[in-house]
């Protein structure tokens, strides 16, 4: 697909928008009030700060944080894993448990709202259900708590098929971690609200706040909400539950995008500012579902290597040869019974091909799988990744990959991943 | 174009505008698409002083567009977050479009407001990889850098952009 046919993928209404934004010219005064601005404007120069002043800036900001530790344990940690429901209300009188986003099915919702995955906003002081992803917002409603876990709704548009004013009143309980949040409708005027409401909903508290994964854990059964290990290159899909998986505390999700799926240990979830690449090569441990993984060329071209086939013989086969790799024997296997082989990859240190990784630094790497126009993975010399390639049916595969952020305990990770990834379902739509 | 760059650093405000100069028109434009014309100025204006304070971050000359373009389209995402914390307005049946958005007062007067609705339904991220890559033509791999996302983040969600822009300009709005 060429960029003018990409371009006509927009609604002309939108496509004629930008053609006249790129034409227009700021306004002729523009740089030269940014000059004056620039002018006007201190600018600290990290390498002459004063010995004394950094010090002080240091005292400061220890006082700081050691101000913010006891404020944080005066008024309870965000992630208190015993939340009290009718506690620490928001000001529209729900409980900041309550306030997230919680993801869905979308199965249940009534037509044409009914789709792959939903998404419930909560906030302070009211609620939206966004069908399938498509960011419209209907079932919009007033919330407030009216009782114990008890929630009052109403309608404040007609979309969805409610009318303005239309009233409900539910029951919620969420798990004491609060990862899982279940709806009861008790009485509601607008039944395809109630429909599409009731149910179990999973929160989704991602880093950055735009993502959509579910971040901390509580012991427990979870699904995937956007990732479809069933997506090919040029068909993407979202998809809730298309992978399932069980974990025991500890463990947190940090990425669910339409091609990839991340668990991470809790520990540096919490540590994680959510600002620098979470899953770059040997800096955190992590269990990573890549979606359609294919043989990537070493000339790291972003193609696939040519005579390389695609299954997970073909892919084990390709690994075990591969000229930057140093392999484990490989390991016969079923994940839920479905077919899988697993080794651990070495990055060989005298591996000289290169990799563009990064928009300023260009780095020595062994690429290994690549995805059509969407994504790479490669390893840094002397690092090693566990991987297991599952066989999920239906002509598709999924390499998982196990990384470690302290080299020497990968093996001690890897055994640990293990009972995890063993949980791990694709089922099928 | 490094000594422009190595100078700007040292404090010489004079090259610091005639490294940017180049820059400013495809700046503004972005902004204008991410925030609306109102605010494009002001956007475009603090991305420019950010980039002053922070220029030693830039560590190669030819990826200043790059370093650029992320610097304004975070402070773009900034002001449409913020935009979304006003209080929503109720849905009145007489009162138009924007049903359940806030409707800014210029809109109507530069005859758009139907495809900035529509775009103002977009999560200030979606709205973002739209525009990097339909106005500013970049790669899913540029987009992807500009905003440190990984290419399947940005795959996913310049889908997700296109469902909104479609479902909105296709669907009955009753």
């Amino acid at each position: 697909m060429n960029r003018a046919s990409l371009r006509n993928e927009l609604p002309d209404p939108v496509r004629r928008y930008f053609e006249e934004v790129a034409r227009m010219n700021p306004p002729h005064d523009l740089m030269d009030t940014t000059i004056a601005e620039v002018e006007a404007s201190p600018r600290v120069n990290r390498f002459s700060m004063p010995v004394l002043a950094l010090a002080a800036a240091v005292v400061v900001a220890l006082a700081a944080l050691i101000g913010f530790g006891l404020y944080r344990t005066q008024v309870g940690p965000p992630n208190d894993k015993s939340p009290s429901p009718t506690a620490d209300a928001g000001g529209g009188g729900l409980p900041t448990e309550l306030t997230h986003i919680f993801l869905g099915p979308g199965t249940s919702a009534p037509a044409p709202w009914n789709g792959t995955v939903a998404a419930l906003h909560v906030r302070a002081g009211s609620l939206e259900y966004e069908p399938d992803g498509n960011r419209v917002m209907i079932y919009g409603s007033r919330a407030a708590l009216v009782g114990d876990n008890r929630l009052q709704l109403e309608s404040t548009n007609g979309r969805g098929g409610c009318r303005l004013g239309n009233a409900g009143t539910y029951t919620y309980e969420l798990t004491p971690g609060g990862n899982f949040l279940t709806l009861t409708a008790e009485t509601d005027d607008c039944p395809a609200r109630a429909q599409a409401l009731a149910g179990v909903w999973e929160r989704s508290v991602c880093k950055p706040a735009e993502g959509y994964c579910l971040g901390a854990l509580e012991a427990g059964s979870y699904s995937s909400a956007i990732v479809d290990p069933r997506s090919t290159p040029s068909q993407y899909s979202s998809r809730y539950g298309a992978i399932t998986y069980t974990v025991p505390e500890g463990w947190a999700n940090f990425l669910d995008d339409g091609l990839n799926y991340g668990l991470t240990t809790q520990a540096e979830w919490d540590a994680w500012a959510g600002r620098d690449c979470f899953d770059c090569p040997g800096t955190r441990s992590l269990i990573e579902v890549l979606v359609g993984p294919g043989p990537a060329r070493t000339d790291c071209t972003e193609s696939y290597e040519p005579g390389v086939g695609f299954t997970i013989d073909d892919l084990a086969a390709w690994l075990t040869s591969h000229p930057g790799l140093d392999t484990s024997e490989v390991q016969d296997l079923t994940i839920n019974g479905r077919p899988a082989k697993s080794m651990t990859i070495t990055a060989r240190a005298d591996w000289t091909g290169t990799c563009p990784e990064d928009a300023n630094t260009d780095f020595v790497a062994v690429p290994v799988f690549y995805h059509q126009d969407s994504w790479h993975w490669a390893l840094k010399p002397e690092t090693s990744y566990g991987v297991v390639l599952v066989d999920i049916g239906g002509d598709a595969v999924v390499a998982v990959m196990i990384d470690s952020a302290d080299e020497a305990q990968l093996p001690a990770f890897i055994e640990g991943a293990m009972p995890i990834i063993q949980t791990f379902d694709f089922p099928e739509p | 174009m490094q000594p422009l760059i190595e100078r700007a650093v040292r404090g010489d405000v004079a090259a610091f505008e005639q490294l940017v100069e180049p820059h400013l028109t495809p700046l503004y434009r972005l902004a204008a698409a991410m925030v609306g014309p109102e605010e494009a100025r002001d956007v475009t204006q603090e991305t420019l002083v950010t980039a002053w304070r922070e220029l030693h971050k830039v560590r190669r000359a030819d990826r200043l567009d790059a370093w650029l373009r992320s610097i304004l389209m975070n402070r773009a995402r900034n002001v449409l977050r913020t935009r979304r914390r006003r209080p929503e307005v109720a849905y009145e049946p007489m009162a138009g479009h924007g049903i359940g958005h806030f409707e800014e007062p210029m809109k109507h007067l530069h005859g758009h407001w139907a495809v900035e609705d529509a775009l103002a339904e977009l999560r200030p991220e979606d709205r973002a990889v739209v525009v990097l890559h339909y106005l500013a033509d970049l790669t899913l791999r540029q987009v992807a850098e500009t905003l440190g996302l990984r290419e399947g983040t940005v795959k996913s969600r310049l889908h997700a952009g296109l469902r909104v822009l479609r479902h909105h300009f296709a669907e009955d709005r009753t």
